[in-house]
């Protein structure tokens, strides 16, 4: 695999995630300059009760082989309850992926606080290795050729 | 014709921190073909003061209609970019940061990985800034006042200290007189030795500094029935009964609401499985016996606690436990046993109450899961418990030997739960309590004084179980946080809550029954096709919660918009 470095499958995964904690913790690994595998990218939200299910799917769609949603820790959301709608909405949408074949664990939940920056990495390296077993949702051709269409579109 | 997109993108070195693990020469190169992109440079500390001007000026000299600055988390110098963006004529939701330090530079081992990762997060801001609108403000005026709700301590201390602050304030008391549970309980029992603080003493003074302020208006024998609005302008109906206990009702108009309603002692009589007599007694009774001084308490000898029962968080009722056993010892030198679980010594001041009652001669015995049992019959006048000590060992048990411990007196622990009626009061006012009935959901490290609701708080042993400094010391939090919402007249606030669509809107209530804060509010009208829905600006605390559950798609939220989310997830590279 090391001789050949560029076709290595990177998995592109999505952090969405709550502004008051795990955007914290993210920030917390950087400054602790822990180091997590390429190929991530963190996008924040008011509150993680904001994520709704076509978001998850809008990612997948278009090129990440996983999507996390990380919420604050159980009872400590500063807006009561966001979590846990986050987390159902999660159960059902696992659901519904593995009904047209398509590996739920590529779509995870997790409660994580501010200062957990280290946990944080753990759980994105812990994914990584999950979806590189699992290999690239789509062929890249299909990408590439929404890419374009996008790039029309806005 | 719209203007031409002018976008201007900053990088910032950060003294060579950034740039060192990013390649700031292939990022240029990627973005400057880019038709929409006007500007892009490399600064070094940008956010320094000199830096800042610069970066204004540069603004308003290229004419740049969005702005995305790569550099540090927004967390940190967020607020430091906005505000030079607005002095620079920009609005400052036409600002986008990029968090190319924590969330890029440092986590990523290798130089090429950082990179990539710079121009993904840099072209994603790019997509998603093209969809942001600017995001105007508004000014409304706001009530300053405030009512409390509840005379005891907590209740006269926010009191006082509001008025201090220069908030006159309105003084609801359902009993006919103030003071709370200083009227019930004898006050000279509940004298905080470790704090040195008389507690009677302490209320009075407070009682008559309330009555002789103008500032307060107080209204005894009265209760809260209604609250509409959200902070700022709440309108409150109260009840008040007059002399010939006839009902009398008013509306005020209040800024805020302070629930400072207090606690009660119960005796949860299923816990303990044991009848109450003239010999089984509760604290409360006890309490009432000690108060006729000596002739309450004549002829007897012995008195038995039993404590633990109940649960394990004695903060508060193992300080009133220690303390009527200490008055007994001293005060009526009577000999004081008492049976426990365990004796929790978790607040300040009780390993000094607890070696206190260990050298005046009280004998403290644990016993495990076996409960303590009453053995003699109820003709007699002495009573007899038994219990399984474990610290005796098993060989004591299995001799055959009983511990026995005969006293005049058994006296039961109570629990101490919130007030009565306070359940009641959630509901009028859509507060959440937790299962115990204590109003406190909010994070309570984090938020304690608040409650879901913006401008209503809660005060003192309604919200938990507390002792008197630490109800002082809330009632001034709370008094603070008060005046922190209400010391303006007028209120400035950016229009970025959540926005209803009521072309789309149908009607079906999910946002408001799903409104952590309740700031979602029916506007109801006389005439049915006029009936909608409405957002209380200054409640919203922009979560956006009703809008991922709103089925119509009608609310919208202006930072968080659907398609602004769509286009930052974006694809990947």
């Amino acid at each position: 695999m090391d001789s050949n470095n560029k076709n290595e499958f990177i998995p592109q995964i999505i952090v969405l995630c709550c502004e008051n904690s795990a955007y914290r913790a993210a920030d917390m690994a950087g400054t602790l300059k822990l180091s997590y595998p390429e190929g991530i990218r963190i996008v924040s939200f008011s509150c993680i009760g904001r994520v709704e299910e076509s978001h998850i799917l809008h990612a997948l769609e278009n090129g990440a082989d996983g999507v996390m949603i990380l919420g604050c820790l159980e009872d400590s959301c500063k807006f009561v309850d966001g979590d846990v709608r986050a987390k159902k909405k999660i159960v059902y949408l696992k659901k519904t992926l593995s009904e047209i074949d398509i590996d739920d664990a590529r779509v995870e939940f997790y409660n994580i606080s501010p200062n957990m920056g280290a946990k944080f990495v753990e759980l994105i390296t812990e994914m990584n290795k999950k979806i590189k077993e699992l290999g690239p949702l789509f062929k890249k051709d299909i990408i590439f050729k929404e890419e374009s269409e996008f790039e029309k579109k806005y | 014709m719209p203007q031409r997109r002018k976008i201007g993108i900053f990088l910032c070195s950060c003294g060579n921190t950034i740039s060192k693990l990013i390649n700031f020469k292939e990022t240029i190169e990627y973005f400057k073909n880019f038709k929409e992109v006007e500007l892009i440079e490399e600064n070094s500390f940008l956010c320094k003061p000199e830096t800042l001007i610069s970066f204004k000026k540069k603004i308003k000299d290229n004419d740049l209609t969005e702005v995305i600055v790569a550099a540090c988390s927004p967390q940190l110098k967020g607020t430091i970019f906005k505000k030079a963006v607005e002095e620079a004529g920009l609005n400052f939701n036409l600002l986008s940061l990029v968090n190319l330090r924590e969330q890029c530079a440092m986590v990523y081992k290798e130089k090429e990985s950082s990179t990539k990762s710079a121009i993904d997060l840099i072209y994603s801001a790019l997509r998603r800034i093209k969809l942001q609108q600017p995001i105007s403000s508004k000014t409304v005026r706001i009530k300053q006042n405030a009512l409390v709700i509840g005379g005891g301590l907590a209740g006269l201390q926010t009191v006082i200290n509001l008025s201090k602050l220069g908030h006159p304030v309105v003084l609801l008391e359902r009993e006919s007189s103030l003071g709370g549970n200083i009227n019930i309980n004898s006050a000279s029992l509940i004298k905080y030795n470790h704090n040195n603080i008389n507690l009677k003493e302490l209320v009075n003074k407070k009682i008559e500094e309330v009555n002789n302020n103008s500032q307060i208006q107080i209204f005894t024998q009265a209760e809260l029935i209604k609250l509409e609005g959200s902070v700022g302008n709440f309108k409150a109906t109260i009840e008040i009964k007059d002399k010939d206990r006839k009902k009398k009702r008013k509306n005020l108009n209040v800024g805020s609401v302070v629930l400072a309603t207090g606690c009660q002692s119960y005796f949860p009589s299923e816990k303990y499985g044991i009848d109450l007599s003239s010999l089984v007694i509760t604290q409360s009774q006890l309490e009432k016996l000690m108060n006729f001084k000596k002739a309450g308490l004549n002829g007897i000898n012995t008195i038995c606690f039993i404590s633990g029962i109940i649960g394990d968080d004695q903060r508060v009722e193992g300080d009133r436990l220690l303390n009527q056993a200490l008055i007994l010892a001293t005060k009526y030198k009577i000999q004081v046993y008492i049976l426990c679980k365990n004796v929790y010594v978790a607040e300040e001041g009780l390993e000094e109450l607890y070696q206190q009652a260990q050298e005046k001669g009280i004998i403290f015995l644990k016993y495990d899961q076996k409960k303590p049992e009453i053995k003699s019959e109820a003709s007699t006048d002495k009573i007899d418990v038994s219990l399984y000590d474990s610290l005796l060992g098993k060989d004591f048990y299995d001799e055959g030997k009983e511990l026995i411990i005969s006293c005049d007196l058994l006296v039961l622990e109570e629990q101490i739960i919130p007030a009565s009626g306070s359940k009641k009061l959630s509901e009028i006012l859509q507060v959440g309590c937790d299962e115990e009935g204590f109003y406190q959901q909010k994070n309570i490290s984090l938020q304690p004084v608040f409650t879901n609701r913006k401008g209503i708080l809660v005060v003192g042993a309604c919200r938990g179980l507390m002792n008197i400094i630490q109800t002082l010391d809330d009632s001034g939090m709370a008094s603070l946080e008060i005046h922190n919402l209400l010391k303006e007249k007028l209120v400035r606030y950016n229009l970025d809550r959540a926005m209803v669509d009521n072309d789309k809107c149908t009607l079906c209530l999910t946002c408001m029954r799903v409104c952590p804060h309740k700031a979602i509010q029916l506007n109801e009208s006389k005439s049915p096709n006029q009936v909608s829905i409405k957002v209380n600006d200054l409640a919203c605390e922009i979560c956006g919660i009703c809008v991922s559950q709103c089925p119509a798609a009608a609310i919208t939220l202006p930072r968080y918009k659907n398609d602004q989310i769509m286009a930052e997830i974006g694809q990947t590279i």
